[in-house]
């Protein structure tokens, strides 16, 4: 796979880039918001692309829109706090990383934004739907690969751990209820989290 | 406004209004034991001639007069002087009193509105004296005939009494006060607005004071706070870096002591910079709304049973449902998450969490079975200490400290102690 780093902390992209070659990709890194531009511009083709959140010249927010364009998937790397309300903006990241993270979080997080990205598969529960290449809720607003980990583990009745989740929980609530579905993600006490249809609806 | 400023002023401003009210009180309570006992000197006076401040009034009596009063022979409608006016000065100071002046004046005896009744053993009523325009002569009697019992105070809002005994008969004088009692009321009605007016001026004054004295105090307080953050900003990249080499390290030449080490100590530091950033994200303007924290926190609890089974621990929880409370749904999520990591991490073999609501005061109550000595153990709640169980354990001793500016940002309390070996958390909000 071709993956392009624009990060400017060098040390960073070095030691990316060399873990990623050993999973058998090929790296390109970047060190601001314009040479991203100059490379997809050029025809460069990309797999997924790994954004610090705080790039030089243009930042990540912005290179979102002629990213999707391209339909390159986009990694968002983030040290701030990951809140509900980012997680419902119009344009959105198909996944955010909080810092500091494991290496293993970082290639799980590229592999499974490429998988999905040419996945045909469609996560379905009742009228609630996320066709996974679009990375979108009901075709129409943008989810990140967390809530479709978490809708996905729904499905799978598994169990959700962790206040990590908190926010895209959240997040997928306000979503459907901006898409005017009587379906809930709830906290049951003895199986966690699961999707509920509300009932004075 | 800054919690500690708030404070300052208002503590400021209770004690201005405790040390007001004292003196003001104090003023008025003289004031109006002044005019009492100047009124007492009246009727005292009255009394000592036989009920009639009037030369031409009841002569009969007048042979039971106390030695200290002379007669004026002048004419009936001079006053009677008291023996003190022998030394011929109009005012002098005597024995902590003017004379011939205030109350002991000859004029107030002109100006003196009272009134003097007689009753005998057989209930009948004479007249004494009367000079009054207020009140009528039949009003006067009914009050003589209901005061006879008494001995000397107040009635009727003004009017200051004083029942005596001559030849048998009970003597009722009754003196109109009202002009004096005025000058109290005056000065109360002064001592009322003068305090309202000196504490919106005090409060204002605080108010100014509160904001240059804790300035400075605010500035550091921000200051920390950004450093803190920025801090924690600082380390992350680093710390994800060197995870990144260490993982290529192992990877090239396999896992070995050393990268083992530099992945136990980049753990460590992962869970100091979160702390940090716990520290420094908490603010105390996060929005406050009214959450169920009975549901919140069982979700919590049972999100972690698992981790407390891996390790063996007993869990109770008793929740009651339906609890409510007043805050920030993160600073709340905050506050159980660090006691379910705090309970991982030194419970030994037993491990509880219940929340109760009695009133308006909710109670969250954590125990832990530690094994340390019994005692309060507060200090668990201050920045960087850890006690001597928590050797081996990952953490800086923040978490708990965390837990403490989060309640106190909420007004609630909170302690810690060992009993039996048990460490209990008690925190009520």
């Amino acid at each position: 796979m071709n993956i392009l780093i624009a990060e400017q902390d060098r040390d960073f992209s070095s030691a990316f880039s060399i873990l990623l070659g050993m999973e058998q990709h090929t790296v390109t890194t970047v060190y601001d918001g314009t040479q991203v531009i100059t490379r997809v511009e050029s025809g460069q083709t990309f797999d997924a692309a790994v954004l610090d959140e705080a790039l030089p010249r243009i930042c990540a927010e912005k290179l979102l829109k002629p990213l999707s364009e391209r339909n390159i998937p986009v990694i968002i790397l983030t040290s701030g706090k990951l809140t509900a309300s980012r997680l419902t903006k119009p344009l959105l990241a198909n996944a955010y990383l909080t810092l500091p993270f494991l290496p293993a979080e970082f290639i799980g997080a590229i592999d499974r934004v490429v998988k999905n990205k040419t996945s045909s598969e469609t996560l379905r529960f009742e009228d609630v739907y996320i066709k996974l290449s679009e990375y979108k809720l009901c075709g129409s607003l943008p989810v990140t690969d967390g809530e479709i980990e978490l809708f996905a583990a729904m499905l799978r009745h598994e169990r959700v751990n962790g206040g990590r989740i908190v926010p895209y929980v959240s997040a997928l609530n306000a979503k459907l209820e901006q898409l005017d579905r009587s379906i809930r993600i709830k906290y049951l006490i003895d199986e966690g989290y699961r999707m509920v249809r509300t009932q004075n609806e | 406004m800054n919690k500690a400023r708030k404070k300052f002023v208002v503590l400021s401003e209770l004690s201005v209004i405790l040390l007001l009210i004292m003196l003001l009180a104090t003023i008025n309570i003289i004031s109006f034991a002044q005019a009492a006992e100047e009124a007492d000197m009246m009727t005292d006076r009255i009394a000592g001639m036989n009920g009639s401040l009037d030369t031409g009034g009841k002569m009969q009596q007048r042979m039971d007069m106390p030695n200290d009063i002379v007669q004026n022979p002048g004419g009936d409608q001079q006053a009677q002087l008291p023996k003190t006016d022998r030394s011929g000065k109009n005012f002098r100071f005597d024995n902590g009193r003017f004379i011939h002046f205030g109350p002991d004046s000859p004029e107030m005896d002109s100006s003196l509105r009272y009134f003097t009744y007689a009753i005998d053993k057989d209930g009948n009523v004479e007249k004494i004296d009367f000079r009054m325009s207020a009140i009528t002569e039949e009003d006067a009697e009914s009050w003589a005939l209901s005061l006879q019992n008494s001995s000397t105070g107040w009635t009727n809002l003004s009017y200051r009494y004083r029942v005596y005994e001559i030849n048998n008969k009970k003597y009722v004088t009754v003196i109109d006060q009202s002009r004096e009692l005025w000058q109290c009321y005056r000065i109360l009605i002064i001592s009322v607005i003068g305090g309202a007016v000196f504490i919106i001026i005090s409060f204002t004054v605080f108010l100014f004071l509160g904001r240059r004295l804790f300035k400075p105090v605010e500035d550091a307080d921000r200051k920390q706070k950004q450093f803190i953050a920025k801090l924690e900003n600082e380390f992350k990249m680093p710390l994800t870096v060197i995870n990144a080499d260490t993982e290529t390290l192992e990877r090239q030449g396999g896992a070995n002591a050393q990268t083992k080490s530099i992945d136990k100590q980049v753990r460590r530091m992962t869970m100091l910079v979160k702390d940090l950033g716990a520290l420094s994200l908490f603010d105390e303007s996060d929005e406050k709304t009214r959450i169920d924290i009975s549901d919140q926190m069982m979700a919590m609890i049972e999100n972690s049973r698992s981790k407390f089974d891996e390790k063996n621990i007993k869990l109770s929880v008793d929740i009651e449902p339906g609890i409510s409370a007043y805050m920030s749904d993160n600073a709340f999520k905050k506050v159980l998450n660090e006691l379910i990591v705090n309970s991982l991490k030194f419970s030994v073999s037993e491990a509880s969490f219940t929340l109760t609501k009695h009133k308006d005061r909710i109670k969250l109550i954590q125990t832990n079975d530690t094994g340390l000595p019994d005692g309060g153990c507060d200090q668990i709640f201050d920045r960087f200490t850890m006690l001597e169980n928590a050797e081996g354990t990952s953490g800086a001793g923040l978490g708990l400290s965390n837990v403490k500016d989060i309640i106190r940002a909420s007004d609630g309390r909170l302690s810690a102690a060992v009993k039996n070996g048990t460490m209990i958390i008690s925190i009520f909000l």
